[in-house]
């Protein structure tokens, strides 16, 4: 397995608030993820897991502390160099799938790429949509496909773009049993296939254990890992 | 606390909390039913006047204001609607907790009709108010029985209007379950063939037009005010462009004259009696000739006749026709003007070698003349039916019968000195009274001005609703946009293409109104305009393209185009990508 670091996180804080209603969401928060590990970030609610993945994930800005992307440190990119680096650097897994509700299956996949100005590789969206079990679905909208479905248009439209990392929160939290094995084994496949990282939040500890590590999240601290 | 106290506590609190929306609600409501309130008084008014004088009907302009008020009121209601669905569409979580809690959807109603009437009536009592300030201002006979009905009937119009226009939001309110969301647009229920295409070469427009899509009605009604609004105002002000001041003065300053010298007649006087001690004389003639700059004077002749077996009077008048000389006083040849309106809508209808018997008030003696049709002119602009040469006139009195006298300048040496001098002559002279072109020209010109602005001002206000509209469109979608917004910047679109993407619907919307209200009001115009100068026979209505008001309207357009971009940049840069997602 390659060694590097693709995320580096050092004493990162996040505070809310002000004078009496301050709140510290991170305290001091340390670590890093090798390329094509698939971590999973566990905490009870309201330990900070989300808003760790999302300062990583270039939407949200911490208070104090760095994270580095592939050496990068985010917080010093400009607005345009943001942009740019959410587009090509992060693909995103919502609990509640985050699909755009008026475009259609193909059209949610490709927005990423659109939005790049990238042509995407017919094959690489077959393979995509295939191993997602999409192809009969792509000219549907969201709202006529089950929880499962509307996950897997999520984790196509995160992987179009080919990103070196899959930042999913909470993917499994409005699934089933069953579906959520199969969001899981997908990621598992995902990383096997086409070698990306996979940062996952979760409260579910039987989803948590599939990763490769497991980092524990509390009152903004990490517990051990 | 009983339920009706508290049901009106949440209803109060909410219209605390809402204050900029329902201040806006307000002030449409006050606009349109101070609208209502003062063109329903004038009409109401007009119409008792007409009634007097035994005219049954309301007044073309009334029916123009009439119709004009029914924009201002589906203007007024699609506005309220769009603004209420906004604000309930908000508070969609409130309505969650208090269906949760217990409420009975007959409670949600009962705080949604208490909102209503705390926003409704003060508004519409002010609007009311003045509008009745206005309708007694107007100058037409005031009645009181009248401004009473006609600020009643705006309030009870302008509530149903509001009432029908929120039944349908405060309905799914009602029968909204506690898992229920409202969405702001209709999500396509079908299979559609993906356009990838479309969404790689100009994803914000993609996206727009598809927003613009699903939004469906909303979007239909939105531009339909627009268009509306942009229509009646373009019309409107096309017709009253249309008006030639300059053509409109020069049908009484005939043969391009630039000052009427014309008797003045006693409250008891008769023209006939006037004329026997004319005022008009050599003398005076003599010394207008003599004013520098002046070039000649036309006079204007005419005796009063009416035919043997009727009392109605016409004029025996003089004018640039080619008329056969009379042998004698009693038969006296003539030309007729078929086109004159009179002629046209009389009983009486004559061919060449008519002989008309009639009686000519020659002054001091009433003369039985047989007049002889020997000829024909076609003058629709002109009021005049029988014309006579001069010598003939002169063959049948001895009197002078100049009842006008054009007197025409030379341009090269005409000053203002003329004119002082021409007013220095007629001056201590009560029996007769100076016309001035150029005076007369600039007050025309002035009063024309006024009633411009005062429809300048009104097709301001009529857009000024769809303009709120249009901006409480920008916000609601904004408002029902903040977690695609929030998706699409996590996907890595910026903030301009964010604005982009907002803007194109209203840009579309913005542009089709306008090409549909030029599109559409230029023959309107046309035809409005032709139909109008047809009817009243004249040749000082054509036609004009409303330049200025299309400038106007574009530079508001482009203002309030300016403001919502702003708005919207402003609202993206303010609200993180977090909220917005997890909102």
């Amino acid at each position: 397995m390659n060694t590097r670091n693709i995320v580096m996180v050092d004493n990162l804080h996040k505070i809310y608030g002000s004078g009496e209603a301050k709140t510290n969401a991170l305290n001091g928060i340390s670590m890093s993820v090798k390329e094509g590990e698939f971590v999973a970030i566990v905490g009870t609610s309201g330990s900070g897991k989300s808003t760790l993945l999302h300062i990583i994930g270039g939407i949200d800005n911490s208070s104090e502390g760095k994270v580095l992307i592939d050496g990068v440190d985010i917080s010093e990119l400009s607005e345009n160099e943001m942009i740019k680096f959410r587009r090509d650097k992060i693909g995103y897994i919502y609990q509640d799938y985050n699909l755009i509700p008026i475009l259609t299956v193909k059209e949610n996949i490709y927005l990423p790429a659109s939005l790049s100005g990238g042509d995407v590789e017919t094959d690489y969206y077959d393979q995509i949509v295939e191993e997602l079990e999409l192809s009969e679905k792509e000219n549907v909208f969201p709202n006529e496909l089950s929880g499962g479905q509307q996950q897997r248009v999520a984790i196509a439209r995160a992987l179009i773009n080919k990103p070196d990392i899959i930042l999913a929160d909470e993917p499994t939290g409005n699934l089933d049993k069953e579906n959520s094995e199969k969001v899981v084994n997908l990621l598992k496949r995902i990383k096997a296939n086409h070698k990306q990282t996979i940062i996952l939040i979760t409260h579910d500890y039987n989803v948590a254990k599939e990763a490769d590590r497991i980092i524990r999240i509390e009152d903004g601290k990490l517990e051990n890992e | 606390m009983n339920n009706t106290q508290i049901e009106k506590l949440i209803a109060k609190r909410r219209v605390e909390k809402y204050k900029n929306k329902k201040n806006l609600l307000g002030i449409i409501i006050f606009a349109a039913v101070f609208f209502f309130t003062s063109i329903a008084i004038f009409c109401v008014e007009s119409e008792i006047e007409l009634a007097k004088l035994g005219t049954a009907s309301l007044s073309d302009v009334a029916y123009v204001l009439l119709v004009f008020l029914l924009v201002v009121i589906l203007t007024a209601g699609v506005s309220v609607k769009s603004i209420y669905e906004v604000i309930l569409i908000n508070d969609m979580a409130e309505f969650r907790k208090l269906k949760l809690i217990g409420t009975t959807s007959a409670q949600l109603k009962r705080i949604l009709k208490y909102e209503r009437k705390l926003i409704f009536w003060r508004y519409a009592i002010g609007g009311a108010i003045l509008g009745a300030v206005v309708g007694v201002m107007i100058p037409v006979q005031p009645y009181l029985s009248a401004i009473i009905g006609s600020m009643i009937a705006s309030i009870g119009v302008i509530y149903f209007v509001i009432s029908c226009s929120t039944a349908k939001l405060v309905k799914r309110i009602i029968s909204l379950k506690v898992s229920d969301d409202l969405d702001n647009y209709r999500i396509p229920k079908h299979k559609r063939k993906s356009n990838i295409h479309g969404l790689k070469r100009n994803t914000e427009s993609f996206l727009g037009l598809r927003y613009l899509y699903v939004r469906g009605g909303r979007s239909v009604i939105t531009g339909l005010s627009l268009t509306l609004s942009f229509l009646l105002s373009f019309v409107i002000l096309s017709v009253v462009s249309s008006f030639d001041i300059e053509k409109i003065v020069k049908r009484d300053y005939e043969h391009d004259s630039q000052f009427i010298i014309s008797m003045e007649r006693g409250p008891e006087e008769e023209y006939t009696d006037l004329i026997i001690n004319s005022p008009y004389s050599d003398e005076l003639e003599r010394k207008i000739l003599d004013i520098k700059g002046i070039d000649k004077i036309v006079k204007y002749r005419l005796l009063k006749m009416n035919f043997e077996c009727s009392d109605e009077n016409f004029n025996l008048c003089n004018g640039d026709v080619n008329v056969e000389n009379a042998k004698d006083d009693s038969v006296v040849p003539i030309v007729i003007n078929k086109g004159a309106y009179w002629y046209q809508n009389g009983s009486v209808s004559f061919q060449t070698g008519d002989v008309i018997e009639s009686i000519v008030h020659c002054g001091n003696v009433d003369k039985k003349v047989s007049l002889v049709v020997n000829g024909f002119i076609d003058d629709p602009y002109d009021l005049n039916i029988y014309y006579t040469s001069d010598n003939n006139l002169d063959t049948l009195t001895d009197i002078c019968c100049d009842c006008k006298w054009y007197v025409c300048v030379n341009d090269a040496t005409f000053t203002k000195d003329t004119e002082r001098m021409m007013k220095s002559i007629v001056d201590g002279n009560d029996r007769l009274r100076i016309e001035v072109f150029s005076e007369y020209y600039e007050q025309l010109k002035g009063v024309f001005e006024n009633v411009k602005i005062a429809i300048y001002v009104i097709c301001v206000i009529v857009c000024l609703f769809t303009f709120i509209n249009l901006f409480d469109l920008s916000v609601n979608n904004i408002d029902s946009r903040k977690k695609d917004i929030g998706i699409y910047r996590t996907l890595g679109m910026s903030v301009k293409q964010v604005v982009a993407l907002n803007y194109i619907e209203i840009g579309i919307l913005i542009i089709l109104s306008g090409f549909c209200g030029i599109v559409l009001g230029t023959p309107i115009g046309k035809i409005l305009c032709k139909t109008l100068a047809d009817l009243t026979r004249s040749n000082y209505i054509k036609y004009v393209f409303p330049t200025k008001y299309c400038f106007i309207y574009i530079s508001a357009i482009i203002i309030i185009a300016y403001i919502m971009k702003s708005y919207i940049k402003e609202y993206i840069n303010k609200v993180s990508i977090v909220d917005n997602i997890y909102r």
